[in-house]
């Protein structure tokens, strides 16, 4: 009997390559947050109205200032598309927060207006008007269902405790007081040291308001223990000694030498290309120490460690904690990495791709994103921003294996460049990818390999695009070349 | 593709609008106006090493003012920053050696200051002080030594519409390049006289000299155990004559013999570039011989066409003793190179050669980048010129004012001087081109520097030089090994906001300012 093997792999590789292929392309261009919340844009405006807190004009003015200021940041962030909607990770988000509220509806009697913010960066931030922004960076990086909702509740208690309110507040008056005009007049009286004696009045006003804002973060943890008891969530402290690298992710270093990276695409690849040859400052041994921390008084949060401590109390004995899904976490992943590519980020993309490759993943829509991060760096390079595109970073910031990377790109010749992005857009994974992916590729093509090199084949090309997949989260992309 | 919002680094609370700053305008507006800033490269062995800023943020009491310097990496990342207190300076240098920043400033007492009448101006007179100041700061931020050497200026009150602020300058100003494994050369020369200066890397003064030779102008430049000071005197009949160079001993500063560069016939030499070999890092003098019996044309274009040149040259100081002193002359006013006629005219181009570049490859080729002069004689001018020939006043008032001939600036002219002496036409780099006649050839020095300029960059990782070639149509970087243009920006897509500059070795740096948002796209791209 002949063996069956054989047909079982083709027929397991078929399986594998149909799912890929039809793998969701995750959000869709009319969930940017310019046409998805547009509605909500329109409804905040109306709803944070200023309410009458000052009985002098002075101060109600300012304080209107400060609150209108809030509506326009937001909504001009809406309207930038700052934010997106995912179904997925936007339930689970949500899913997260409503069992923050369904455990304190004494606390949160109505669930707040939750948006998925693009930005790579840990964070989220709450801005009153029961009105919170969770970052994609965060969700990628919350190991545990835990640390996203013990984040989520600390924002929600900023939230409850009114915090941006009563520094709204705070701040109006001070702004409008006479204590702070005086000071200022005292400046310009001064015939010398203005500079000096204005920074002092900041300062003054400054260093009082982020040491409240750190009592703030403090009061902010303590209420976030408690709305995660009340929800049935474990609490560990643990959390913050993670968060405290939490901005390392260009410093984590590669599992492989950077050439392996490149050599499962038959790229050739040149040593040199990695070997710093500037003689320039960057390559000294600086250390100005005095300028690179920032000053204790500038810190608006507590330290890491100091909130460890604070909380080490709270931890829920004996705790369980449920991981963030695998499908989330690619999802943000995915997200993110798109994200920073159509922000021309590109080595910092890129770096992100190779530390998830170093995870065993082996989508092919990370091949894909490869091949696109130098289809952008060849466009940069004919644009003469090779420079901006790379956006070097000091070595003190990056890990060794970043740092090669980004010497890699910046002093490899145009004409591997060209040959590279020539062999990627030839390579095999094009043909496993879903149907959008796919038909960027004249896209792509026309961005960084046309001869002709011609604005107006872009534009054919990307209006091509959006005539068979005016739904695809790459029209956001397409749509500049249509420009 | 869009830019991504400024990232946040921290969960927590973001204030929208709160940190705003909502002071009242006048008192920003007033502490601004006070601000000034400048901006300066990092130079090492003539190379890029990196950015300066230096800013005069506030007086900080009746005379002295509160600095800070911004130190940037050749890739325009901040490194540090440096702040100081002084008296009113003037950044006019800075140089890198042996980890040691070296800036070297012009400090007074009565730069800027404002007077009201003749009493406060003889007031700031009679009090005024000035000196060279140089500063030696460390990679860890901190100010390692101070040097102070007394100048004499004298205060000037000039009045520009209401605007009564008092000047001052010095006759020659500040020259500071680094010594390589030694530390610094500063030259600096005032009302009454010339100053050399070396102080090691530590800030330690090694020597001084005074310079005693009348030159009207003077170029420093240092090479691996010399500083060499080129000097220009004026002279009324041969303007382009007159050079003499005098070395230094890096480490004590004990005098070489001056050397009045002549070629074998006694022909003075108009020096164009003073460098180093990128090779051997010997000092190497390059320009052009000139012909004595014809240096006193008149005028840039008249005097090429009338053969004001004979050749071109390189000398390269390996020593100070005769036979150390290697020269490269190749003529062309004895009919021996087939490429040119006796007077420089370039057959092939069609064009007399005003040569403004010269530099050194690593190939021991020396090249000479030119802007052409093409000549073309007018029939109008000599047809009134002859019936007018009885007045011999009004042919040479034509020809001053319109001219017998017109001439067109246009193309960069490549040559190369090769070790053996032969110099040979490599190749025109397409520019735009202006044409004059009459008087106002004289020079094209106001096309050449509006309209079209040229500069050497290098990449010595792959040991090519590029010549970079501005003109109202595009930027060409072109390739002096391979012998073409490598890349073609077109300046017209930028709308004349766009420069190529130099940056760290093997890039260059794209300056490209947006009008509409006011601000200036810094990007450094490879050669």
């Amino acid at each position: 009997m002949p063996s069956s093997k054989p047909f079982g792999l083709v027929l397991c590789l078929f399986i594998s390559a149909s799912a890929l292929a039809q793998q969701s392309s995750l959000y869709t261009y009319q969930d940017l947050s310019h046409f998805y919340y547009a509605r909500q844009k329109d409804s905040l405006k109306k709803a944070w109205n200023c309410p009458e807190v000052f009985k002098e004009k002075a101060a109600q003015k300012k304080y209107k200032e400060i609150w209108d200021g809030r509506t326009d940041r937001v909504t001009g962030y809406i309207a930038d598309d700052a934010y997106v909607h995912d179904k997925e990770v936007g339930d689970y988000v949500e899913g997260v927060v409503n069992q923050l509220v369904a455990g304190n509806r004494q606390l949160l009697p109505v669930s707040p207006l939750v948006m998925l913010d693009r930005d790579p960066s840990v964070n989220a931030y709450a801005v009153g008007g029961n009105f919170l922004a969770v970052n994609l960076g965060l969700v990628a990086w919350c190991k545990t269902r835990e640390e996203l909702a013990f984040t989520l509740a600390h924002e929600l208690s900023h939230n409850i405790l009114k915090h941006w309110e009563t520094s709204a507040y705070e701040t109006a008056k001070w702004l409008s007081s006479d204590e702070y005009k005086q000071s200022l007049n005292a400046v310009l009286d001064s015939k010398y040291e203005r500079l000096t004696r204005l920074r002092k009045v900041m300062e003054t006003y400054t260093f009082s308001r982020t040491r409240h804002q750190r009592y703030h973060e403090s009061d902010a943890d303590s209420l976030a223990v408690i709305l995660m008891r009340n929800s049935h969530f474990a609490f560990s402290p643990s959390f913050f000694l993670r968060l405290d690298s939490a901005d390392m992710e260009y410093r984590l270093p590669l599992q492989h030498p950077l050439k392996d990276y490149f050599a499962v695409y038959q790229l050739s690849f040149d040593d040199s290309w990695t070997q710093k040859r500037s003689h320039g400052l960057s390559t000294r041994a600086y250390n100005f120490s005095e300028s690179g921390n920032l000053e204790d008084s500038l810190k608006t949060h507590p330290d890491c460690l100091v909130r460890y401590e604070k909380t080490k109390q709270w931890a829920t004995p004996n705790p369980s904690f449920t991981s963030v899904p695998h499908n989330i976490h690619d999802i943000a992943n995915r997200m993110l990495i798109w994200n920073m590519y159509n922000s021309t980020n590109v080595t910092a993309c890129l770096y992100r791709i190779l530390l998830i490759k170093d995870q065993g993943n082996t989508d092919p829509w990370y091949d894909f994103m490869v091949s696109n991060c130098f289809t952008a760096l060849l466009f940069s390079d004919h644009k003469l921003a090779r420079f901006n595109a790379i956006g070097v970073m000091p070595k003190e910031y990056i890990s060794k294996d970043y740092y090669g990377l980004q010497t890699m790109l910046e002093q490899m010749p145009r004409e591997s460049l060209t040959a590279w992005t020539q062999s990627l857009q030839g390579q095999g994974f094009w043909k496993t990818l879903p149907q959008p992916e796919k038909e960027l590729k004249p896209l792509f093509f026309a961005i960084a390999l046309d001869p002709e090199d011609s604005d107006k084949n872009r534009k054919q090309a990307a209006k091509a695009f959006f005539a068979d997949n005016g739904n695809s989260m790459y029209c956001e992309f397409a749509h500049v070349f249509e420009k | 593709m869009k830019n991504t919002r400024i990232r946040l680094l921290l969960p927590g609370l973001v204030l929208f609008g709160v940190s705003a700053v909502h002071a009242q305008t006048k008192v920003f507006k007033e502490v601004a106006e006070g601000i000034s800033s400048q901006f300066e490269v990092i130079i090492q062995d003539d190379k890029l090493v990196g950015y300066l800023g230096f800013t005069q943020l506030e007086q900080a009491s009746a005379d002295s003012f509160n600095y800070r310097i911004s130190i940037m990496d050749e890739n325009l990342n901040d490194i540090g920053t440096v702040n100081f207190r002084e008296r009113k300076l003037n950044l006019a240098g800075v140089s890198f050696e042996q980890d040691v920043l070296c800036l070297a400033y012009l400090k007074t007492n009565f730069q800027d200051i404002p007077y009201r009448n003749k009493k406060q101006f003889k007031e700031v007179l009679a009090d005024a002080k000035s000196s060279l100041f140089t500063q030696f700061i460390s990679l860890d931020g901190k100010v390692k030594a101070t040097n102070e050497v007394g100048l004499v200026i004298t205060p000037k009150a000039p009045e520009v519409y209401d605007n009564k602020v008092i000047t001052g300058s010095l006759k020659h100003g500040i020259q500071l390049k680094n010594i390589p494994n030694v530390g610094f050369a500063c030259f600096v020369g005032d009302e009454q006289k010339n100053m050399l200066f070396a102080y090691d890397a530590s800030g330690k003064q090694l020597w001084k000299r005074d310079i005693t030779d009348k030159g009207n102008e003077f170029g420093l430049q240092t090479s691996k155990n010399d500083v060499n000071l080129l000097e220009k005197q004026n002279y009324p009949n041969n303007p382009e004559c007159g050079f003499m160079l005098a070395s230094f001993r890096a480490q004590n500063g004990s005098p070489y013999p001056k050397v009045a560069p002549k070629d074998k016939k006694g022909n003075e030499l108009k020096i164009v570039n003073m460098g180093n070999d990128p090779v051997t890092g010997d000092l190497v003098l390059s320009g052009m011989i000139i012909d004595p019996r014809k240096c006193n044309h008149w005028g840039m274009a008249q005097g090429l066409r009338h053969g004001i040149y004979c050749g071109v040259f390189s000398i390269d100081i390996k020593g100070h003793t005769r036979s150390q002193i290697q020269t490269n002359y190749a003529y062309w006013n004895d009919n021996s190179n087939a490429e040119f006629s006796k007077k420089g005219y370039l057959r092939e181009a069609h064009a007399y050669d005003n040569v403004h570049t010269c530099f050194r490859d690593y190939r021991g080729n020396t090249w000479f980048a030119a802007t052409g002069i093409h000549s073309h004689f007018r029939v109008g001018g000599m047809i009134a010129g002859a019936a007018l020939f009885e007045f011999i006043f009004i042919p040479t008032v034509m020809e001053l004012g319109a001219g017998f001939y017109r001439y067109k600036a246009k193309d960069v002219e490549l040559l190369k001087l090769d070790p053996q002496g032969h110099l040979t036409y490599v190749n025109s780099i397409p520019t735009a081109s202006a044409s004059t006649h009459g008087l106002a050839a004289s020079s094209f020095t106001g096309y050449e520097a509006a309209s079209c300029f040229y500069y050497m960059l290098t990449n010595p990782e792959t040991k090519t030089d590029y010549l970079v070639v501005t003109d109202p149509k595009n930027v060409s970087i072109y390739n002096v090994e391979q012998n073409k243009i490598a890349r073609t920006i077109p300046n017209k897509e930028h709308k004349n906001s766009f420069k190529v500059l130099p940056a760290k070795e093997g890039y260059y740096m794209v300056s490209e300012y947006n009008q509409k948002e006011k601000t200036t796209r810094l990007s450094i791209e490879a050669l």
